[in-house]
């Protein structure tokens, strides 16, 4: 039987951690998805994806249901995700680069065609590096929108502002977005 | 001509993301559509868009690599959490975790256990703070005891700590304190003592020639100091009975010390210095006597003569 998030939400409050456990399975490939693309690291995006579900077990009686519980849990991760990426920018760490990531880890790659996969490769490395020379603002936006795709008012409540915004900000980005890829593809 | 053909340009170039994607409603597609047909900037615009579209939509269909870990670990560390430990995950409703953790991790009891992180920290500060404040306190009041005079009661204290039969000698007031400390200072034999004469009657009587010794040179030092303090306050006093003529001669135009020199008699007609002193400060008298021959070599309270003046200017 299939619960809604609301009466999952009350089972956890209530004290049955499998309810959360169904919580989990239903969210967690999106959120795993939009902290990858954030921070192009698998293995930073499996542990932000493991803390966000911990903080948002934690603070599941504070949730009001004022938003859906997806865009709930991608605002803690965004959090999560910002928090890292300035630690990263402290210590200067990079991330591991996806294409190398995308060859040691996706056991889809095995049986394609190699000049496919170089193609994909050098696809993820190119807007990687775009989205990585990106402001984190816009990059989440431009995820969120463009990747993932969240409607506007998701978008709204996710970053908590109006839709007006969130759709001025997504001009921008979006411009902003175009504008590296038309200059990257100019030097090659 | 080219702010009407932004004006007109602007409106349009907020909708061309969506337009690429055909995503607009019909008759906002139809509205670019037009603009694009009369405008070669906007169809640049919405050419390099398209290659950004084909990038994320080609992104986009990539699933990224699956994660290394699921819900096991993640129950694990909840579990770990709690601090309980749960039972076998198909275990109907074994699953839940014990009332009092759960209480402690849901309703309200979050709050209490980010206090329990922070509480410590914020007592550790407010305690380092109160021993500054009763650093600095007790500071102040240590310099303001020495200021005051308040430590020959305790040198008094200490001797009589130290010897209790020797007679306590009344302390003169304004004894400079830091000296006798440092004389004390000085006899650095009685030093270790003062220790051992806390720790009983025996031990008492052993150091009691020492202590002797130490305080009879105390004494004598300090009547050196007394000696010392009176003179140089006898000194001060001299000076306070000039000072205090000099100003009080300022303030009276008649009197015969006044440099205004057209309002004084001649030298030879001025009466004598001994009894102006005597008349008008008659408490100068307790310090100590000016003669008149101080008077005239300090030079500055003598008055100037006519004669001076008129060589002078």
């Amino acid at each position: 039987m299939q619960l809604s998030d609301q009466e999952l939400i009350y089972r956890c409050r209530e004290g049955d951690v499998e309810a959360f456990g169904q919580i989990y399975a239903r969210y967690e490939r999106q959120v795993y998805r939009f902290v990858y693309h954030m921070i192009g690291d698998p293995d930073d995006a499996d542990d932000i994806k493991q803390d966000t579900f911990m903080k948002a077990y934690r603070s599941l009686a504070t949730f009001r249901g004022e938003c859906s519980l997806l865009t709930w849990l991608l605002k803690v991760a965004g959090n999560l995700c910002r928090d890292r990426l300035k630690s990263r920018s402290r210590r200067g760490e990079v991330a591991l680069n996806l294409e190398v990531e995308c060859d040691l880890r996706d056991t889809s790659d095995l049986g394609a065609d190699p000049a496919t996969l170089l193609e994909r490769k050098d696809l993820n490395a190119t807007v990687y590096r775009v989205l990585t020379g990106m402001p984190e603002a816009q990059r989440e936006l431009i995820v969120l929108r463009d990747v993932e795709g969240l409607s506007y008012q998701q978008i709204a409540d996710v970053l908590g502002c109006s839709v007006a915004s969130v759709k001025l900000r997504l001009f921008r980005a979006r411009r902003g977005f175009k504008d590296r890829v038309e200059s990257l593809l100019k030097v090659r | 001509m080219i702010k009407l053909w932004k004006a007109g340009c602007r409106p349009v170039r907020r909708l061309l993301w969506e337009y690429a994607e055909e995503r607009l409603p019909e008759d906002a597609m139809e509205r670019v559509e037009r603009h694009l047909n009369s405008c070669a900037s906007c169809r640049r615009e919405i050419e390099g868009m398209r290659q950004a579209q084909k990038l994320l939509v080609a992104f986009r269909a990539q699933d990224p690599p699956p994660p290394r870990t699921g819900w096991a670990t993640l129950r694990d560390r909840l579990t770990a959490e709690a601090g309980a430990s749960l039972p076998a995950a198909h275990a109907g409703h074994s699953s839940r975790l014990p009332l009092a953790t759960l209480e402690g991790l849901y309703s309200g009891d979050s709050r209490r256990t980010r206090r329990s992180t922070w509480m410590p920290r914020l007592s550790l500060t407010g305690s380092m703070a109160m021993v500054l404040l009763l650093g600095v306190f007790g500071y102040r009041t240590f310099r303001s005891a020495e200021y005051l005079g308040t430590s020959p009661q305790n040198v008094t204290g200490g001797i009589q700590k130290w010897a209790p039969n020797m007679p306590e000698k009344k302390e003169t007031p304004g004894t400079n304190v830091q000296s006798v400390a440092r004389n004390k200072g000085q006899n650095s034999a009685s030093k270790p003592e003062q220790g051992a004469g806390d720790s009983g009657a025996e031990t008492i009587a052993h150091v009691m020639p020492a202590a002797d010794r130490g305080n009879r040179s105390l004494r004598s030092n300090r009547t050196q100091l007394m000696a010392a303090v009176n003179k140089s306050e006898n000194e001060e006093a001299g000076h306070l009975t000039r000072a205090n003529k000099r100003s009080s001669e300022a303030l009276n135009p008649r009197s015969p010390g006044i440099k205004f020199t057209h309002y004084l008699p001649k030298v030879s007609e001025r009466p004598q210095p001994q009894e102006e002193k005597s008349s008008s400060y008659p408490d100068a008298g307790q310090y100590t006597t000016v003669s008149n021959t101080q008077r005239n070599v300090m030079g500055t309270l003598e008055p100037i003569s006519r004669d001076d003046d008129d060589s002078v200017y």
